[in-house]
């Protein structure tokens, strides 16, 4: 089977190919023309090395991703095993509202769980969640993401879930989210959610003038 | 004089919307008719004898300026008070002492003229007064100022953010930067004017954090450790302004990539002061290019703060039976762009 | 400590009197700290501002700002009016 292209995103295009026997996904980092070639190439070195690694940490903490078959730093190549199955993005658009809490309610318990273990994903959206015959959700495409257990870190990664969920779903945004906070919370338990969601709130206020004095406290 | 009152009569019959914009260190009054033609953009910046925006102090600039740009503005568009079919104001996002100086002078002139008052949020100005100037009908657009780093497109009646800062916007971080490097502010030179300066005499690229979180940027760290290297004094300033521009405008652009992968749009739109900056102009037009969009930059007079992106947004809204009651027309410090229906696309 | 001032301002017509008033309600109604506490009205051309603020730094940043709108208000106004009356006079119909 030839390399066939399945999605050109904005930082890599992905190939289905066919790996000694196997379906795989091959990713490609596409080299960036609109920044300084230097520049390019250390974030295409530190995205191709770092995001095998998460990905088997994830593995290992219990939250199901691609298994990498191989990876080629110099040429920004990664492959990787082909997960069967659908975007959450398309499946939660079209399921009852009971399925997508139950679905959220997983995702939730899979966020806890990398955070538990100090893995921040660093791009959680819908998108990149997949479905699978078996019911299993697997989480993909860890190239923005990081090890931390920085709390600052985490709320981050939550509040782009959230932001996410607003984005591209937006009738059903807070349903969703409050489920996922509620499997967030059954896997790190409620105290350590609550500093996680208090975060998020934090992060959603600010973002503008965050260095100017803001309010009228006499001059 | 009868060919003047003629040119009076025709004009009274156009419908006129008057702006006023005072988020931040500019208050400016623009005149726009409802058919989107920009008569006047008068414009005074408050420029700090040193530091950042002290909000009272933009605040008092602004109270003291007021007349006098309104004057200039309706001298420029050639207009009376009375021609004036509604007046509009920036009723946030931005700094409390400034909007209420801004908002309090547009009440006063709907209320004498007993005109309707049209609340306008700043973000979506700028990004309708782009549209406006490029013909742009339905583009994602990168927004980024001072006060705002916004990546955002129309989707089912309202503008969605895509991406957007989580910390400091990124005219915010080149503006600290020049500070903390002692560059000094002029009338007509912004600091970030001035970095570009030195950036394009920069010929070293060093290390700084990018950071790109999903669809969003952090430029804290950036700053910090801009800020770090230029205290030690080891590194040239041009090199440091280089890095530094070319770091956090490779993460901008990155997530207006995203954004342009996700959104499908076929056009892209730059807009808000750092807008003029041209290295910036050169990597969004880049991946314009790779999308198949087609790129569309705000014209300098319009990137900036101004009134007229205020009154032709007001327009639209009026124009869509938006209006905004004097009672309650309080102003909104972090009102999110996100937050407002948009009736007048789709 | 408790303070409070009161501020008396005559403008030369009711009409901007009226104007003034309602231009600030609305900040009055939705102070910016709630340090201070103010209230608005008027008389005839007289408006009356009324400040009760926590101390007294508090009570001068609210006045400076009630007075710079003020003022601020005052000159636009004053400035409508020249051209109106121009607008009549060029104009007899």
């Amino acid at each position: 089977m030839m390399p066939q292209l399945v999605k050109k995103g904005a930082e890599a295009s992905l190939f289905l190919a066919d790996w000694h026997g196997r379906k795989v996904i091959i990713k490609k980092r596409l080299p960036k023309k609109y920044r300084h070639a230097r520049l390019d190439e250390q974030i295409k070195t530190y995205r191709t090395v770092h995001e095998p690694q998460l990905m088997h940490m994830a593995k290992k903490a219990g939250v199901p991703t691609p298994t990498i078959f191989f990876v080629d730093v110099k040429n920004s190549i990664i492959v990787m095993e082909f997960i069967e199955g659908k975007q959450l993005k398309q499946v939660l658009n079209n399921v009852s509202s009971l399925e997508r809490q139950r679905l959220c309610k997983r995702i939730g318990e899979l966020v806890g769980r990398l955070h538990k273990q100090g893995i921040i994903h660093g791009d959680l959206t819908t998108s990149n969640m997949i479905l699978d015959p078996r019911g299993s959700i697997v989480f993909v495409d860890f190239g923005l993401g990081e090890a931390s257990k920085e709390l600052e870190a985490k709320g981050v990664d939550l509040h782009l879930m959230r932001r996410a969920l607003q984005s591209t779903h937006f009738a059903f945004a807070e349903e969703c989210f409050n489920s996922i906070a509620k499997g967030y919370a059954s896997v790190v338990g409620e105290d350590a959610a609550k500093d996680v969601l208090d975060k998020i709130g934090d992060i959603g206020k600010r973002g503008r003038y965050v260095t100017r004095r803001e309010e009228d406290n006499g001059d | 004089m009868v060919k003047k009152q003629r040119v009076r009569k025709k004009k009274a019959e156009e419908s006129y919307c008057l702006g006023i914009e005072s988020t931040a260190d500019d208050f400016s009054v623009g005149v726009s008719t409802f058919k989107g033609e920009i008569l006047a953009n008068i414009r005074s910046s408050y420029v700090p004898a040193e530091g950042g925006i002290h909000p009272r102090e933009a605040a008092r600039h602004h109270s003291e300026q007021a007349s006098t740009v309104l004057r200039e503005a309706l001298g420029k568009a050639a207009l009376k008070p009375a021609d004036l079919s509604i007046i509009a104001f920036s009723q946030g996002p931005g700094l409390g002492p400034c909007l209420r100086t801004g908002a309090t002078v547009a009440r006063a002139l709907a209320s004498y003229l007993d005109i309707p008052l049209v609340g306008v949020n700043h973000c979506i100005a700028h990004i309708e007064i782009g549209k406006l100037k490029t013909e742009a009908i339905d583009p994602i657009t990168l927004y980024v100022s001072g006060g705002n780093t916004i990546v955002a497109a129309f989707d089912a009646g309202r503008y969605r953010v895509f991406g957007e800062t989580l910390d400091i916007a990124l005219g915010n971080c080149l503006d600290v930067f020049a500070r903390e490097a002692c560059l000094r502010q002029k009338q007509g030179m912004p600091l970030g004017a001035l970095v570009e300066k030195l950036a394009a005499k920069g010929t070293r690229l060093l290390e700084l954090p990018y950071a790109v979180k999903g669809m969003d940027v952090s430029m804290s760290g950036l700053l910090t450790t801009a800020v770090t290297l230029l205290k030690k004094g080891k590194c040239r300033l041009e090199d440091l302004c280089y890095s530094l521009q070319e770091t956090a405008f490779s993460m901008v652009t990155e997530i207006s990539e995203r954004g342009l992968a996700h959104t499908e749009k076929k056009e892209v739109l730059l807009t808000g002061g750092v807008a003029a900056n041209r290295r910036l102009q050169a990597m969004i037009e880049e991946i314009a290019r790779e999308h198949d969009a087609r790129f569309c930059v705000v014209p300098s007079e319009f990137a900036v703060d101004n009134g007229a992106m205020i009154a032709w947004t007001g327009v639209l809204a009026y124009t869509h039976d938006i209006v905004t009651p004097i009672n309650q027309s309080h102003v909104k410090l972090r009102w999110r762009l996100d937050e407002v229906e948009v009736p007048w696309i789709g | 400590m408790k303070t409070s001032a009161v501020v008396k301002l005559k403008f030369s017509s009711p009409k901007i009197t009226e104007t003034v008033l309602t231009a600030l309600k609305p900040e009055a109604t939705k102070p910016a700290t709630a340090r201070s506490k103010i209230t608005v009205e008027k008389n005839g051309l007289l408006l009356t501002i009324k400040v009760e603020a926590t101390d007294t730094t508090a009570l001068r940043a609210t006045l400076n700002s009630y007075l710079r709108w003020t003022s601020a208000l005052a000159d636009v106004l004053e400035n409508l009016k020249p051209a109106e009356t121009q607008l009549h006079a060029g104009n007899p119909a």
